[in-house]
């Protein structure tokens, strides 16, 4: 027994000693800018997390270019180095991640995360917590990391679901004719926030939700939605991820469903147009959705982004998505607002800060700044699905909804936005 | 006598070092390393004691960690989100009184737990407290009205305040329940209840023929780590800020068995050498430079399941089998000291943990 507690107490001591000088050990800041992204390389989101990385070396290469043999950037005369940190879309590792960055690696500058829950739990507390860094959000789009509560030193030009849907429900209500709709989304605080954007909107114009279904992220079964869904509606909102929209569509189709749909800003992407997904092509020709961007957009500005993201990373996807799109667009933020300040950070980044909220510059999707409570102001785009001359399908753009900000143009005082999105909120039944 | 005062002066420099430890380094390596280690570490207790002297492993303490973090949240919380509309008004009870009874919840749910799964052994104990687990989390992922669903509860603020902002009083916090968790231990498997547990373990049958309520131990023990990992969870719930499913995921339960076997399944130390060395690979496993292509920032799970079946491969009692192993050797090559009946005991109990207790064939 002795020679085993000895030997413990030995050990510990060792492994004690060792962390000591790992912690010594810390590098010191010199002259350098240092960025550190925050996606997810785990999980549920972990091709997304794989392409917001090639956005924000893509505006790195463009902005602060060309990359040196060390790998490092340079903007406004300072070196420029991006330490990447992968989480798996849970609140507690993206803040294990960032206090990695932040505490152990010093970075100045935080970009991401790139859930609505990592951003709404994790990041934006702990950005309250150092003052004196500055976070830009990635591609987290949940309404109230910024819209109450705000951490003064967390910027999103991103933009946030809501402001994603812009156009949807007037679209579904003017054009479609839609009436009386029901919902189906997962259940947490990005398909909140869609579902309000959406709302906000058809609600307003006299629109009915009779009925909302909420389902786990990654459900399978979704035969308890499609067997309540109520006879004599004229639509279906849908605001599922990519294989949970498959799922749901499929056996919605197999149970002899036929009211078309109307989709969120992740639902109707290339997996469900692609041939594999066993969904019939009429019906889901004319399927309405909105987003911060658009596959067909036809833009100079978009179409020269499309190129140079699929020149320097021929083996990314066929386009970039939206992650891409949302931390290309604050990586270039942070970017800008460094040339602006000359690289200067010193005390607690105020100017910095200062600069990026006065920030306007823009994007492959049109122009972006930031309104006070430091939430980006942006065009956004709705599209429907159409047939291209080859027989795939595609999202065609029909409008493209100018400036469009975190109310949706409906006011600060809106009774609309008197509460958080949630479950029950905003309701027209 | 030499032996007495070198393993005194060791314990010692430990003491020191653990103590003065927050004080020389950043809050980095106070918080998310050192106080870290020491949550992880004393939820990895918790099995180690239900493995290590009742032979039972148990896939639940996360979960029960978990339900600890949950009352912790929705006692003292002052603004709970929009989405809990069951709760009329925010309880907001001061944190002495929250944390009593998150402990007191941790406590029942584990006996509960042990109730459910006392007649089962091995696999099948296994088995049936990975259900209770995962079922804990799907029930927190669907649960609106009182969890917070899939968002869980934000901004838990601890009684200090947010723990990176007070690095060193947190790391204290923690280490004072570390230390008195372990010495508990320490001293609750010497006392009759401790001696009767591990006679349970090697030979239930036997027990029972001697008087002994084999159930009603288990039952009890599977009580004393819930409190266990109830104070594991507590302290979780304040590192962390804010509780949701992602706490207590199959994922984490997953990590709390690869802490528990890589530090020592047998040994309460273990729990913290192992919750030290699983922090420090988790959170530099991204800075590690990739070697051909192959960067383990994409793939830390790989390194971390390496390190794994490396240490299950080579050392069966973790790293602190591997420790001992190297001063058994060194210390035969000094002196050649008479061989202690430690080591045989050792060789009984330890080496191999699964066959040496509760085995199957020896239950009716």
């Amino acid at each position: 027994m002795r020679t085993r507690r000895m030997t413990l107490a030995r050990l510990l001591a060792v492994v004690f000693v060792g962390s000591l000088f790992a912690g010594a050990c810390q590098v010191g800041g010199g002259g350098e800018i240092k960025i550190g992204g925050l996606a997810t390389l785990e999980g549920p989101f972990a091709v997304p997390g794989q392409d917001s990385f090639r956005g924000m070396e893509l505006a790195l290469d463009e902005f602060a270019g060309p990359k040196d043999a060390d790998g490092k950037w340079t903007v406004a005369g300072k070196k420029v180095t991006l330490i990447k940190e992968g989480s798996d879309a849970t609140p507690d590792v993206a803040l294990a991640k960032a206090k990695k960055l932040i505490e152990q690696d010093n970075v100045d500058i935080l970009i991401g995360p790139l859930s609505g829950d990592e951003g709404l739990l994790a990041i934006k507390p702990y950005a309250k917590q150092n003052p004196e860094k500055t976070f830009l959000n990635g591609s987290s789009a949940a309404q109230d990391t910024t819209f109450r509560d705000p951490a003064p030193n967390f910027f999103r030009f991103s933009t946030d679901g809501a402001q994603w849907q812009a156009g949807l429900g007037s679209y579904a209500y003017d054009v479609k004719g839609y009436r009386n709709m029901v919902l189906v989304a997962e259940d947490y605080s990005f398909p909140y926030t869609q579902v309000g954007g959406f709302m906000y909107e058809f609600c307003d114009k006299g629109g009915h939700v009779v009925q909302k279904f909420w389902t786990k992220l990654g459900e399978k079964d979704y035969s308890a939605v499609v067997s309540g869904i109520p006879a004599g509606i004229d639509a279906i909102y849908v605001a599922l991820g990519g294989a949970d929209a498959i799922n749901f569509l499929t056996q919605y189709q197999a149970a002899g469903g036929t009211a078309p749909m109307v989709g969120g800003s992740i639902t109707v992407d290339q997996t469900v147009l692609g041939a594999q997904a066993n969904i019939p092509e009429d019906y889901i020709l004319g399927t309405p959705s909105a987003g911060p961007i658009a596959d067909s957009n036809d833009e100079p500005a978009w179409l020269a982004f499309v190129d140079a993201y699929q020149k320097a990373f021929p083996d990314g996807l066929p386009s970039p998505s939206l992650f891409a799109h949302a931390y290309y667009i604050e990586t270039k933020a942070a970017l800008l607002a460094l040339e602006e300040v000359n690289g200067d950070l010193s005390g607690g980044q105020k100017k910095f800060m200062e600069a990026l909220s006065k920030l306007k510059f823009d994007t492959p999707t049109g122009p972006v700044g930031l309104d006070a409570n430091r939430n980006g102001i942006a065009n956004q785009y709705v599209t429907e699905v159409a047939k291209k001359d080859d027989g795939s399908l595609y999202n065609k753009v029909v409008s493209v909804t100018q400036a469009v900000d975190q109310t949706l143009g409906l006011g600060a005082d809106s009774p609309y936005l008197a509460q958080p999105v949630s479950r029950d909120f905003p309701s027209c039944p | 006598m030499k032996r007495f005062a070198t393993r005194r002066s060791a314990l010692f420099v430990l003491a020191l070092g653990l103590i003065v430890y927050p004080l020389v380094v950043s809050r980095f390596w106070s918080v998310t390393i050192g106080a870290h280690a020491l949550i992880l570490g004393i939820i990895a207790l918790s099995l180690i004691f239900l493995a290590g002297y009742g032979g039972m492993i148990s896939l639940a303490q996360t979960a029960i960690a978990g339900m600890a973090a949950y009352a912790v949240a929705i006692l003292t919380v002052p603004r709970l989100p929009q989405q809990i509309l069951a709760i009329p008004d925010e309880p907001h009870w001061p944190a002495y009184l929250a944390v009593a009874a998150a402990l007191l919840i941790a406590t029942v749910m584990g006996a509960l737990f042990g109730l459910i799964g006392v007649r089962s052994q091995g696999i099948y104990l296994l088995m049936l407290t990975a259900a209770l687990g995962v079922g804990f989390f799907y029930f927190a992922e669907a649960n609106y009205d009182f969890l917070g669903g899939h968002g869980g509860i934000p901004e838990v603020v601890s009684p200090i305040g947010y723990t990176s902002q007070n690095p060193a009083v947190f790391y204290y916090i923690s280490l004072a329940a570390a230390v008195a968790l372990y010495l508990g231990v320490r001293y609750l498997v010497r006392t009759p209840f401790g001696l009767a547990l591990q006679g349970i373990r090697d030979n239930p049958r036997r027990m029972r023929a001697l008087g002994y309520s084999v159930g009603l131990h288990r039952i009890a023990a599977f009580g004393i780590a819930g409190f266990i990992a109830g104070v594991g969870g507590v302290l979780t719930v304040w590192y962390n800020g804010s509780i949701s499913p992602g706490t207590v995921d199959l994922t984490r339960v997953i990590e709390l068995l690869v802490i528990a076997v890589v530090g020592g399944l047998i040994f309460p130390e273990g729990a913290f050498v192992g919750a030290l060395a699983f922090v420090l690979v988790d959170t530099f496993a991204s800075s590690v430079p990739a070697i051909g292509g192959f960067s383990f920032r994409e793939r830390f799970n790989t390194l971390i399941g390496l390190t794994f079946l490396l240490v299950v491969l080579f050392s069966p009692n973790g790293l602190i089998g591997i420790a001992q192993d190297l001063t058994a050797r060194l210390r035969r090559r000094r002196s050649a000291p008479p061989r202690e009946p430690l080591t045989e005991s050792l060789s009984r109990v330890g080496r191999d943990p699964a066959s040496a207790h509760a085995d199957p064939a020896s239950e009716p």
